[in-house]
């Protein structure tokens, strides 16, 4: 199979569960288009090669991360974010109530905590293996996932009281 | 999974995912038309190509990236960039990554200007013992045995500092629900660490500032900000006057925001570190940005901000300026790492290959050398804090490190 053809297939079946991923980074479906295509660019120009290395998705995944947290695109979502407020999402996909606040919580972390905790709780992986998508030192990793894991506590918790009052009439 | 939070948060993320939007159609073509585009126009595989602008007279050559202005200059070959330990051979040094009993350790901090302090592992991340190498000889001393961790332990410990004789380090767990960050010393001469302070906060968390000076221990929350003081001989916490809000920048220079997690509303308020205050003498100096220059972060001297390119919407140029909002300088790179520059003077960026460090000071660029695998992923060069004069990076395969001391470079 020729590298156009190859990377089409892979395009074809993959991009969809991608831009998911895309989706859970970055909490925008705009966003999420623009880095999954972004990361297909760059993918495609290293095909050749990473082909052979069996894992384009491994790669591609990790070149997304990378590409998200990385300044320029954290500078440019304060500018949309300022533009576009952001969508509520309480209406569609959750179980629970709570769990829409969680989704909207993670709208407030940097990018990189948020990164860490999507690695982390959606993609299951390890800490070292996220030190190892993101770039950063294991430590790194374990500090930003407390940083945040602390800051939606802090939201979720609230949330949790307010809504165990209301329902048990307890405070 | 193990608290309800985890939980929600995997639960709450594979919803979200599946509502997410259809991808566009004709992604396909978009990106090959986008893969031809780079092509043409040079660009590499991975990190973006290299190019050449004129930077205080001198020739940079640094990746690009789409939507990333560049300065003025013209393209140039890749690979350009002389390796690190020719441009600063004053300042580096290659060091084995094992001690002589065969245990891996992990550079943490010069202590002057030839001793390197260095931690050994238990397990991932979990130091337990702090060591000193000699750079001139390469003998190491062991300088203590680190406590073992709380049972309910939530960062081992970390951001080592010296001063006043001593190493001086953190580490936080949580008792009874309520977290606590403790710090710890050791003297450098060697001996067993001892409790300075145990302190309580919103999240027991220190990591944005520790430094020791004059017998007294200075500290600052990563969250809420605000420097508090406690001997180094022990003792109590107690808040530093008129430091509310305000984080460890380099000692006595404390400033906001701070790096670390900023809040939304801090990002609005501007970059980091944008206003510092001189705790010793109550000098206040406010970032004066350039004309059209959005200031991202600041260390005492340098700044980094963004300039919106008028030839093209949309794009935006990075730039260095000094706090005083002279010598505007147009960068032609994605930032590797943090943009506060490293000990107030160099910044850590993307090259054609792999990554360089440039100086904002005399305009110099050195290559760290340090490659993608072969799966396009790679290490970055390591520096603990703004303020650390400190760079390390593996080299010869693990075996080794790169030591570079920013303060030997004149």
């Amino acid at each position: 199979m020729s590298d156009e053809a190859s990377f089409e297939e892979f395009v074809n079946t993959r991009s969809q569960a991608l831009l998911r991923y895309g989706y859970v980074l970055t909490g925008d479906p705009h966003d999420a288009a623009d880095l999954l295509q972004e990361g297909l660019v760059r993918l495609r120009g290293a095909w050749s090669r990473v082909e052979n290395k069996q894992d384009p998705e491994g790669y591609l995944r990790r070149i997304m991360a990378r590409c998200h947290i990385s300044i320029w695109r954290r500078r440019r979502r304060e500018r949309l974010v300022g533009e576009v407020p952001e969508r509520g999402y309480t209406d569609q996909g959750f179980e629970r109530a709570d769990d829409a606040g969680l989704w909207q919580s993670l709208a407030t972390l940097p990018r990189r905590q948020r990164a860490v905790i999507v690695l982390r709780y959606h993609e299951g992986l390890a800490d070292d293996e996220i030190a190892e998508r993101l770039g950063i030192s294991c430590g790194t990793v374990r500090s930003q996932a407390f940083r945040a894991l602390e800051k939606l506590r802090a939201g979720w918790q609230r949330s949790d009281d307010t809504q165990s009052a209301t329902v048990t009439g307890r405070v | 999974m193990s608290s309800q939070l985890e939980e929600a948060l995997s639960r709450t993320l594979t919803a979200a995912a599946s509502v997410a939007p259809e991808h566009p159609p004709g992604l396909l073509q978009e990106v090959e038309a986008g893969h031809r585009k780079r092509r043409r126009r040079g660009y590499a595989a991975i990190a973006g190509v290299a190019v050449f602008a004129m930077v205080g007279g001198v020739a940079l050559a640094f990746g690009g990236l789409p939507g990333v202005g560049r300065g003025p200059g013209v393209p140039a070959a890749q690979g350009a960039q002389r390796p690190i330990e020719e441009v600063w051979p004053e300042a580096y040094h290659a060091l084995s990554a094992k001690l002589d009993d065969g245990r891996k350790h992990y550079p943490e901090l010069m202590i002057n200007d030839h001793e390197l302090l260095v931690t050994t592992s238990a397990s991932l991340e979990v130091a337990d013992e702090i060591w000193i190498i000699d750079l001139d000889d390469q003998r190491a001393r062991r300088v203590a045995f680190l406590p073992e961790p709380h049972d309910d332990q939530d960062l081992y410990a970390s951001h080592f500092t010296v001063g006043s004789g001593h190493v001086v380090w953190w580490d936080s767990y949580t008792e009874n629900g309520k977290p606590y960050a403790r710090i710890w010393k050791a003297p450098l001469s060697g001996g067993e660490p001892t409790l300075v302070s145990r302190v309580s906060g919103p999240y027991g968390s220190l990591d944005d500032g520790l430094v020791v000076a004059d017998g007294t221990v200075y500290l600052s929350h990563s969250r809420v900000g605000g420097v508090r003081q406690v001997p180094l001989s022990g003792g109590e916490a107690t808040a530093v006057a008129d430091t509310r809000g305000y984080h460890i920048l380099q000692w006595p220079w404390v400033g906001k925001p701070a790096s670390g997690p900023l809040k939304p509303a801090d990002e609005s308020e501007g970059g980091q570190f944008t206003t510092i205050r001189n705790v010793e003498t109550d000098d206040v100096r406010e970032a004066v940005e350039p004309d059209g220059v959005r200031a991202v972060a600041c260390h005492v001297t340098y700044c980094v901000g963004v300039k919106a390119d008028p030839e093209s919407e949309g794009k935006r140029e990075l730039g260095s300026f000094r706090r005083d909002g002279s010598e505007y300088r147009p960068l032609s790179a994605r930032l590797g790492l943090e943009a506060i520059p490293v000990w107030d003077r160099f910044l850590v960026m993307h090259s054609g290959k792999g990554f360089g460090l440039y100086d904002l000071k005399t305009g110099k660029s050195g290559d760290f050398g340090i490659e993608p695998d072969g799966d396009g992923g790679m290490t970055l060069p390591r520096t603990s804090a703004p303020e650390a004069r400190l760079m390390s990076w593996s080299i010869d395969d693990g075996k080794a490190y790169a030591i570079l001391d920013l303060a030997a470079i004149r």
